[in-house]
């Protein structure tokens, strides 16, 4: 049923949403009055109208079993939905491992430095170090002053 | 005593949570539709309740990830379809065969001339519907017999209404074309 349209003619689609009620306002009207008028329009909207009807009555006999029964023992048990891990931006996956990198790179380069420029270090001896010591915690050396002395 | 019915909306949430009698409701209100959907896009009862099975079996799979923006009713029909679709794909038949010959057309109490015409007029129009392409057939189907809106048909079918109303304009003549050869 391929139309060869005049130039006038509304295009298939309009007059197929009228046959649906998907057209609304002045556009309806004009399609309607045009269609009274074109022999060709009207044929096809009238084709349309008897395609509704037929299909419509076309027979239904319906699946005939109850399809929730006929299924329900294939149906798989609900799990509870396991909460999603929030995915970390690629760039922030690696934060960790860039930063321990970074600081120890920069506490080599301090102590490379330290070393070149021949500085000694000073480190304040704390008294709990004491028991890594060659003197034994609690003995008299430590009263008789020879720690002090390197003794 | 008048029971109310629990709408789609509310069936679906329970069913989500695990309720099988919820989704055994949502089921019994469409398996008509999905069925007579899916017979009509393949034209085999048999294969129309088994795929009309895996239909609702997959809707009970896919409940948890359903939108609540989203209708039951045109997402079951996606699924029909799809499911209708992968089944003709697997048969390499893209025109089904019509429904049998022998299939009871209502009497409403009409003569036998009047009635065999009336068989022979369906008989025609389930031919013609055959020879459609299986695009053009669904469109025609979710709106004629199970009355959706083209924004329906769109969101069943991922279509935009624009390419909804253009199929259907097409899928009528094609259709009516087929039916005006047959009475020729």
């Amino acid at each position: 049923m391929r139309r060869d349209i005049p130039h006038d003619c509304p295009r298939i689609e309009a007059l197929s949403s009228l046959v649906d009620d998907e057209i609304w306002g002045s556009a309806r009207d004009e399609i309607q009055a045009h269609a009274a008028a074109c022999p060709l329009c009207g044929a096809t909207l009238q084709a349309f109208r008897d395609l509704r009807r037929g299909l419509q009555a076309l027979p239904d006999t319906g699946p005939g079993v109850d399809i929730a029964t006929s299924i329900g023992d294939r149906l798989s048990p609900r799990t509870k939905a396991r909460p999603t891990r929030r995915r970390i931006p690629w760039r922030w996956e690696f934060a960790p491992t860039g930063l321990a990198a970074a600081g120890v790179l920069a506490l080599g380069a301090y102590l490379g430095m330290l070393l070149a420029s021949g500085t000694t270090v000073q480190v304040a001896r704390s008294p709990a170090a004491t028991v890594f010591g060659t003197v034994p915690a609690g003995g008299l050396c430590l009263t008789a002053g020879c720690y002090e002395r390197g003794r | 005593m008048i029971v109310k019915q629990p709408s789609d909306a509310e069936s679906v949430r329970l069913a989500q949570a695990g309720d099988r009698a919820a989704f055994a409701h949502l089921v019994r209100r469409h398996q008509g539709g999905v069925h007579r959907f899916i017979m009509r896009m393949l034209g085999s009862h048999e294969e129309a309740l088994e795929l009309t099975q895996e239909t609702f079996i997959k809707a009970w799979q896919a409940l948890p990830q359903w939108q609540p923006q989203a209708q039951f009713k045109t997402w079951i029909y996606r699924i029909a379809s799809n499911t209708a679709m992968d089944a003709l794909r697997r048969r390499k038949i893209v025109e089904m065969v019509p429904l049998e010959e022998d299939y009871d057309a209502p009497s409403q109490g009409a003569g036998p001339e009047v009635q065999l015409e009336s068989r022979q007029r369906l008989w025609a129009l389930e031919s013609a519907l055959a020879a459609l392409s299986p695009e053009q057939r669904e469109v025609i189907l979710l709106r004629e017999i199970e009355g959706l809106s083209y924004a329906e048909i769109g969101a069943a079918l991922d279509l935009h209404e624009g390419t909804v109303k253009s199929r259907l304009a097409r899928a009528r003549e094609a259709l009516a074309s087929v039916v005006r050869g047959s009475e020729a």
